[in-house]
């Protein structure tokens, strides 16, 4: 007791001090990946970004508390290995209740989407002034003459240039309007994601790499929480934390305990590296796969969680045979 | 001592060259495996070029991973046995041979990446555009063999002897169309096609011989042609005058019994003498369309005909046919370029097309960029011609008044062959020198591109360079204080080490790279909050950092001891 205790505080303790970080991390992310140049967005937006994204906030620094206490913990002071899952879903049951009590649950369908929709700033953030800006086919020009905008729009696909007059912010996007007066179509709408320019920073090949598996991740998430009615969603939803907090903690145990020599920050690294991979992994074979598990009927979505959760049982029985001296 | 030195520097030289000859044989063989264009089946030849240039261009970028790679064995292991365990032994004695061995290396990495790389990246686009040319000649000879066309069958094929001369498919398929072409003249008794008059090559010496042979052949008008050429080179000459004034008796009897008519005759003579004072002015335009119309009038006189070429062939030098470009319609080119020229148009040119270092243009339309934008003007055809691009529709020679210059020329800030590659800015970028960098980043940008400023691509070229040195002589130092002298590792630990090491040393300089430009990007908030000035520029910026790093870095390396 004293010990589920100790580690419970630990996690708690963690996962509110993760919380600033992460949402920095979140937010300067969201807002360079879109090519913004942090110092164009001002404090408010900021600030309504981090609002928008809390849910997910909330949840990556609360999967890092669990890895963090569980990594770092001295292994001496365990008694029992399966008294290790409980600290952890303990944490998950308060925090979900207070999801619950500050009514945060309508935020919980923009679980996996990074809002943009309140961050308000200049052409400037999207286009290279005088420059023939180049998203695929599409080629933007955009400058100013005595303040007045000058700018096009080439698509090399259908070899048609579309004068500019004004270009406005829409949710998600901006919307371009055409100058020629005679174009009986509206404006051409451009989403952010077209709009992706290559800053500095994420034109580094590892931190590009591993922000594109963790968005391939959370769209695949995506894709099967928003097949769910109502109550398939919730079921789905508690199912994939207890099989996460199932999987998770004898994972991190394993590389606690020094069975690949590693041990530490090194450990924790180890897993945030592969963690994606893995959980895509799972995903993909059960997209693929998923008409194999007919015993599942209706509840086909859990096939997911239930690999987790018997792979999670396997390392524990694993650990439980091979490392009891150890432990 | 010396022997150990120079075991060292054998060990990490030899370690280089085989990690590096491993390395090139990996890629080799791989884009061997997947190199599969269709393009590629007329010349494999090109292929193999493309194939082994691109492994070179691989080995190249990846030159700091194994100077990295062989250092981390070298000081975690290789440098740790035998004689290294002697007690005379002092680290100085592996770290100065290596430290020099590393600075040369480096200067080599700076040398690829200025000058080798973006020059093999160069010629693999030329490759892959003569390869993707023949295998649409190839085609087009095919097609028009089907057709019957076989004098455009064998200039297509033609073309593909200009990549390779002894090309087997192009050498069957020329005989093929060759035989077929003969049974159908066979058959069908066609005429000989009428003998072309070539322009004579321009030998003063010889224009008084040729002269003469003419003159005796009876060819007066001919003879005539050359006496007048020969005339404007040796005045003084009275044997030359002679025959000359022999000869124009001549012509103007045999003009006068052609034509019995005074009048015409003297004005032949009086037009002509115009042509010949144009084309003494060097007025080309005006000399080729009087003798171009004395010689529809009169194609009997050979003189005309030769004085009327002689005009068009200064005329190419400056203008050029639509026919000609015709006859490219078909190649593949580089399609839907946009860039802006020296006189403030937009161009968007429909394709580009590249043969025998000319380049033609085809569809352009040109738009002056204004708050209210509209097409000025429409052209189908355009040549490269004195660093312009000469537009045209109509199939003739029209000189361009001073006052329409920049109507009729597109003026572009760079050469033709970077206006084609500007379909990717990223071939653009690759293909660059520091030479090119410095001269044309400019230039480029002004065009619309989307390229790195100059002092941008070198801050990114500097965390290459320092990335291979600092991340060197970092793990270096760090194997060497956490080696262990005193045992030979486990074979199973050694073989998890050789197996994870290269990707060690792979990943710590791709972190470096992507610090460099975390770094690169922390420019603009120091420019903006501290320091000000323009002339703190992004490069001394970086290169401060950087050189603060290596300083570091080598102290640390330095300061390793022998236990």
């Amino acid at each position: 007791m004293k010990f589920i205790l100790y580690l419970s505080k630990r996690i708690l303790l963690l996962f509110i001090v993760l919380i600033i970080p992460t949402a920095i991390a979140l937010v300067s992310y969201s807002i360079i990946r879109l090519g913004i140049q942090p110092y164009n967005v001002g404090f408010r937006s900021i600030f309504n970004l981090a609002i928008n994204q809390l849910p997910i906030i909330i949840f990556i620094s609360y999967i890092l508390a669990i890895i963090f206490s569980i990594v770092l913990i001295d292994k001496t002071k365990i008694e029992n290995l399966f008294l290790l899952h409980i600290p952890p879903i303990i944490i998950t049951m308060v925090i979900l209740s207070i999801f619950t009590a500050f009514n945060l649950k309508s935020r919980t369908e923009k679980f996996f989407i990074t809002s943009n929709s309140k961050i308000l700033v200049g052409i400037d953030t999207f286009f290279k002034r005088g420059v023939l800006n180049d998203f695929g086919n599409k080629i933007i020009y955009v400058n100013f003459h005595n303040g007045k905008l000058i700018s096009f729009l080439y698509d090399r696909k259908t070899d048609y240039l579309t004068y500019i007059k004004k270009i406005k912010h829409a949710s998600n996007g901006l919307l371009l309007y055409p100058g020629n007066k005679t174009s009986k179509a509206g404006p051409i709408k451009i989403s952010y994601g077209d709009l992706h320019q290559n800053s500095y920073f994420f034109k580094g090949k590892l931190i590009r790499n591993y922000s594109l598996r963790l968005e391939k991740l959370a769209k695949n998430i995506k894709g099967l929480y928003y097949r769910l009615g109502r109550y398939d969603k919730l079921i789905f939803l508690s199912s994939f934390i207890l099989s996460f907090i199932i999987f998770i903690v004898p994972f991190s145990f394993l590389i606690n305990d020094g069975a690949w020599g590693t041990t530490g920050l090194i450990g924790v690294a180890l897993i945030l590296a592969i963690l994606p991979f893995f959980y895509n992994f799972i995903f993909t074979m059960e997209l693929k796969y998923s008409g194999l598990f007919s015993f599942f009927g209706k509840y086909s979505y859990l096939v997911c969680p239930a690999c987790f959760f018997v792979i999670g049982f396997l390392m524990d029985v694993f650990i439980k045979l091979f490392h009891k001296a150890e432990v | 001592m010396r022997e150990i030195k120079r075991n060292t520097l054998l060990i990490l030289l030899t370690g280089i060259f085989g990690v590096g000859l491993i390395t090139f044989l990996f890629f080799y063989f791989r884009i061997n495996n997947s190199t599969h264009d269709i393009f590629y089946q007329i010349i494999p030849s090109l292929r193999t070029k493309i194939v082994l240039y691109s492994s070179l261009l691989k080995l190249f970028n990846l030159f700091p991973v194994i100077i990295i790679f062989v250092y981390l064995i070298s000081f975690s292991f290789l440098l740790t046995l035998g004689k290294y365990q002697e007690l005379s032994f002092h680290f100085s004695d592996i770290a100065i041979p290596s430290f020099s061995v590393l600075i040369i290396l480096v200067a080599i990495n700076i040398f690829f990446h200025f000058i080798t790389i973006p020059t093999i990246y160069q010629k693999i686009l030329a490759y892959k555009y003569s390869s993707k040319i023949s295998y649409t000649a190839f085609n087009k000879a095919q097609e028009f063999r089907k057709k019957r066309m076989y004098n455009n069958a064998l200039d297509a094929v033609n073309i593909i002897f200009e990549f390779d001369s002894s090309n087997k498919k192009a050498l069957q398929l020329y005989d093929k169309i060759n035989k077929e072409r003969s049974t159908l003249i066979l058959s069908k008794k066609e005429k000989p096609q009428s003998k072309k008059r070539e322009l004579p090559i321009s030998s003063p010496a010889g224009f008084f011989e040729r002269g003469k042979i003419e003159y005796k052949k009876k060819n007066y008008y001919a003879a005539l042609f050359y006496f007048e050429r020969a005339l404007k080179l040796h005045k003084d000459s009275k044997e030359l005058k002679e025959l000359y004034n022999r000869c124009l008796a001549m012509v103007n009897k045999e003009l006068g019994s052609l034509t019995e008519k005074e009048i015409e005759r003297k004005k032949l003579i009086k037009t002509k003498g115009k042509g010949l004072k144009y084309l003494n002015q060097k007025n080309y335009y005006r000399a080729y369309a009087i003798f171009y119309s004395l010689y529809k009038k009169y194609p009997e006189l050979e003189d005309i005909e030769l004085y009327m070429k002689t005009a068009e062939k200064e005329l190419k030098k400056i203008d050029f046919l639509s026919s000609e470009l015709k006859n490219y319609e078909w190649f593949p080119g580089w399609n839907n370029i946009i860039f802006f020229d020296k006189d403030g148009y937009l161009n968007i040119i429909k394709k580009i097309v590249m043969y025998k270092n000319n380049y033609y243009f085809f569809d352009i339309n040109r738009y002056r960029i204004t708050t209210k934008g509209k097409r000025v003007i429409h052209f189908k055809y355009g040549k490269w011609i004195n660093n312009s691009i000469r537009l045209k529709n109509r199939d003739s020679y029209y000189e361009v008044k001073p006052k329409e210059m920049d109507k009729y020329h597109i003026k572009p800030y760079v050469g033709p062959w970077y206006l084609a590659n500007s379909i990717s800015f990223k071939d653009l970028q690759n293909q660059l020198t520091v030479y090119d960098v410095f001269n044309l980043s400019d230039p480029l940008i002004k065009s619309g591109f989307d390229i790195q400023p100059k002092f941008q691509w070198l801050s990114e070229k500097l965390g290459i360079f320092f990335g291979l040195y600092i991340v060197a002589i970092l793990i270096s130092g760090f194997c060497w204080s956490k080696r262990s002298i005193y045992e030979f590792p486990p074979i199973f630990k050694l073989l998890m080490f050789f197996i994870v090491s290269p990707l060690i040393s792979y990943y710590l300089y791709v972190i470096y790279l992507d610090f460099n430009r975390i770094l690169m990007y922390t420019y603009r908030y120091f420019h903006r909050f501290i320091i000000k000035s323009e002339g703190f520029n992004i490069f001394i910026y970086m290169l401060t950092i950087q050189l603060i790093i290596s300083i570091i870095s080598s102290i640390y390396f330095l300061s390793q001891k022998t236990e």
